[in-house]
């Protein structure tokens, strides 16, 4: 029994790191092809057998992705998606707010929160010749407003999900203590209410950040130079004439990097637990 | 500090009704507590008072002036949680001053205020923790300063002790009684520990479902109460109630119960025989005045045999659950009186401190 008991655990402890490196490989197999294609020369990229570790290094496709142009359109892509989670965030976690907190029938929330994900039931394609039109009629086509007010509109959703959750699970009786403390709303929001759901915020921040960092239809569709942004720049490297995967692969790389500045500039609010010692002991 | 009166004020959620038709005028600097069972309305009437909550009808008053459609903020009343509620992210300097801030008072008067609240509390040593570095008594200290700070018209005490272990809870009510006394402020305490009731408050509001059931100093409440719920409510182990059949001997009323003719009679008033339906009457008798002894001491002849169930001893009492005849009579006696479950015993009451109930409205029925 003994022996059977401990091969049982030997054997689940191997099947785990079996799934466990399974899962990883899966996961990390695609952004190591992904760097080292960036990395071949151009001999080694499309070959078949492929060519798993190159044999010579090159950092030339990076040095032909970063010039001309290509440096503005990163500035787009920053300003757009910086501006765009911003916005998102602040006024998806007010709508949400005002929502948990709300004396509402059941069914009005029900109705207002379904109301709300409405907009991200249908694929994005099929408004998408609509909504060029309404934005080449305001005036705003090639513009950075358009695409961060697209993008606001599409995150919001998503936000205001997610927020009501975290407002819902924030003990009633410290925004009591606040009231009764003199707050005026706002000052509740902003001195009570939003630090203790700094973790909610980051976590929907930095879905903000990715969907707007890398969203490709609306911002081909909405832009064309002006407020060019880096995913339909890489779109370019694709022609009936040529598929650059190199420089593909090369502009693909740098763009990983600021998310991960960005999640790791966020991940320490990430962690729960700021509003444990509020309410009982 | 200040007088605060209810008028009338009821409070429906939806076809619930939580606080039905409530009246009450609190003095200044009087310590009221407002007691009852969970979902009595105790809650909504202080946070009716607090403005966290709107009355359905009614009237509330605060020095004089209808404070309905004030905000909360603008009422000048202070407010203690059961879960005590601090703010999490903020020190306990932080915590204790919020209210202050909010309110644009300079900083070093908020300091000042802070570090004597601080000094009152004894945590002056705890000021730049966070919450979650203190212990639950020391987190209902922060509370507390928090609404001391303020130097408020109104204390407003939802339950603060409940969530401590039993020993601190004894000894926070000793210090609240000591602090308030000290700061002589009006306070309005809720709690549902009929403890906490008695030995706090100048006066004790019992309610029952939304409605006040009792008004009045402590030990007139424990003494004199004018139905069931406030009798039973009041006091630790609670009152003993027996129903009773009322019988005539030698021209005497007396009580009994299936076999058993209970050791008390009772003057045979007309008044008191009108109020009794039916010839039958709830008794009420509590613990300390029901007497227990062993068969050989017991000389008086009025005892009835009984069967000791249980024998608690607690240290300096005793508590005896005793089966007469199938009712259970809850005595208390001296930590000298040895019993066993199962001994025999004799049981006799205290007439004097008898209270009789009309079993169909549980009101109280007058002897004499």
């Amino acid at each position: 029994m003994l022996i059977s008991y401990r091969l049982r655990r030997r054997l689940s402890t191997v099947s785990l790191y079996t799934t466990i490196g399974v899962v990883l490989v899966a996961i990390a197999f695609p952004i190591y092809w992904l760097v080292i294609t960036s990395l071949k020369i151009g001999a080694e990229v499309a070959t078949y057998p492929p060519v798993y570790i190159p044999s010579r290094i090159t950092l030339e496709n990076y040095t032909a992705v970063l010039q001309g142009e290509n440096a503005k359109f990163l500035v787009n892509s920053v300003i757009i998606a910086l501006s765009s989670t911003f916005l998102t965030t602040l006024m998806g976690a007010m709508a949400a707010y005002a929502l948990a907190k709300t004396y509402l029938a059941f069914w009005v929330r029900r109705s207002l929160m379904l109301w709300i994900l409405v907009t991200r039931i249908f694929p994005p394609i099929t408004t998408a010749i609509p909504y060029y039109v309404v934005i080449k009629n305001l005036g705003l086509a090639d513009t950075h407003i358009a695409v961060i007010i697209t993008y606001v509109a599409y995150g919001l959703p998503f936000v205001i999900w997610l927020m009501l959750g975290f407002f819902q699970d924030l003990p009633a009786d410290i925004e009591k203590a606040a009231i009764v403390d003199g707050c005026s709303m706002w000052q509740r929001f902003r001195q009570v209410v939003l630090p203790l759901t700094l973790p909610g915020l980051a976590v929907t921040a930095i879905f903000a950040f990715i969907y707007a960092w890398n969203e490709f239809l609306y911002a081909s569709i909405l832009t064309s130079f002006t407020a060019k942004t880096l995913p339909v720049m890489i779109s370019t490297f694709m022609s009936d004439q040529y598929l650059r995967w190199g420089e593909m692969s090369a502009m693909g790389s740098l763009m990983i990097i600021p998310v991960m500045i960005f999640s790791a500039a966020t991940q320490k609010y990430l962690v729960r637990g700021l509003t444990f010692g509020a309410v009982k002991g | 500090m200040a007088e605060i009166v209810f008028e009338h004020v009821t409070k429906r959620f939806g076809s619930v009704v939580a606080l039905n038709d409530f009246n009450l005028r609190i003095a200044d600097r009087e310590f009221v507590t407002l007691v009852g069972p969970s979902g009595c309305g105790k809650s909504t009437t202080l946070n009716i008072l607090a403005g966290l909550e709107d009355p359905t009808e009614g009237l509330i008053y605060i020095d004089g002036q209808v404070v309905n459609d004030a905000p909360s903020g603008k009422r000048d009343i202070a407010m203690v949680f059961q879960s005590y509620a601090l703010y999490p992210h903020m020190t306990v300097r932080e915590n204790i001053g919020f209210g202050l801030k909010v309110r644009g008072m300079p900083r070093d008067e908020i300091e000042r205020r802070v570090q004597e609240a601080a000094q009152i509390l004894g945590i002056e040593t705890l000021l730049d923790r966070r919450p979650r570095e203190l212990s639950g008594g020391q987190r209902q200290r922060v509370a507390l300063g928090r609404a001391i700070t303020r130097e408020p018209k109104a204390f407003l005490l939802d339950e603060p002790l409940s969530n401590l272990d039993a020993k601190l809870r004894t000894q926070m009510r000793a210090d609240l009684k000591l602090l308030f006394t000290r700061l002589g402020g009006t306070v309005v305490y809720v709690t549902h520990d009929q403890a906490e009731a008695m030995t706090l408050s100048d006066r004790v509001v019992v309610m029952k479902d939304g409605v006040i059931q009792q008004v009045g100093d402590p030990l007139s409440l424990y003494n004199d109460p004018d139905n069931m719920f406030v009798a039973g409510f009041l006091g630790n182990p609670s009152m003993n109630f027996f129903l009773a059949d009322l019988g005539r001997e030698d021209g005497r009323l007396v009580l009994r119960t299936g076999g058993v003719t209970w050791p008390i009679t009772l003057p045979d008033d007309e008044r008191l025989v009108s109020q009794i339906p039916h010839g039958q009457v709830m008794v009420g008798i509590r613990p300390e005045d029901v007497t227990v002894r062993l068969p050989e001491q017991a000389t008086d002849q009025s005892s009835v045999p009984c069967a000791i169930e249980v024998a608690e001893h607690m240290g300096a009492v005793n508590i005896i659950y005793t089966n007469v005849e199938g009712t259970r009579i809850i005595a208390t006696t001296e930590s000298d009186f040895s019993a066993r479950s199962g001994d025999p015993a004799r049981l006799s009451l205290n007439a004097r401190k008898l209270h009789l109930f009309n079993p169909e409205t549980s009101r109280r029925i007058r002897i004499g």
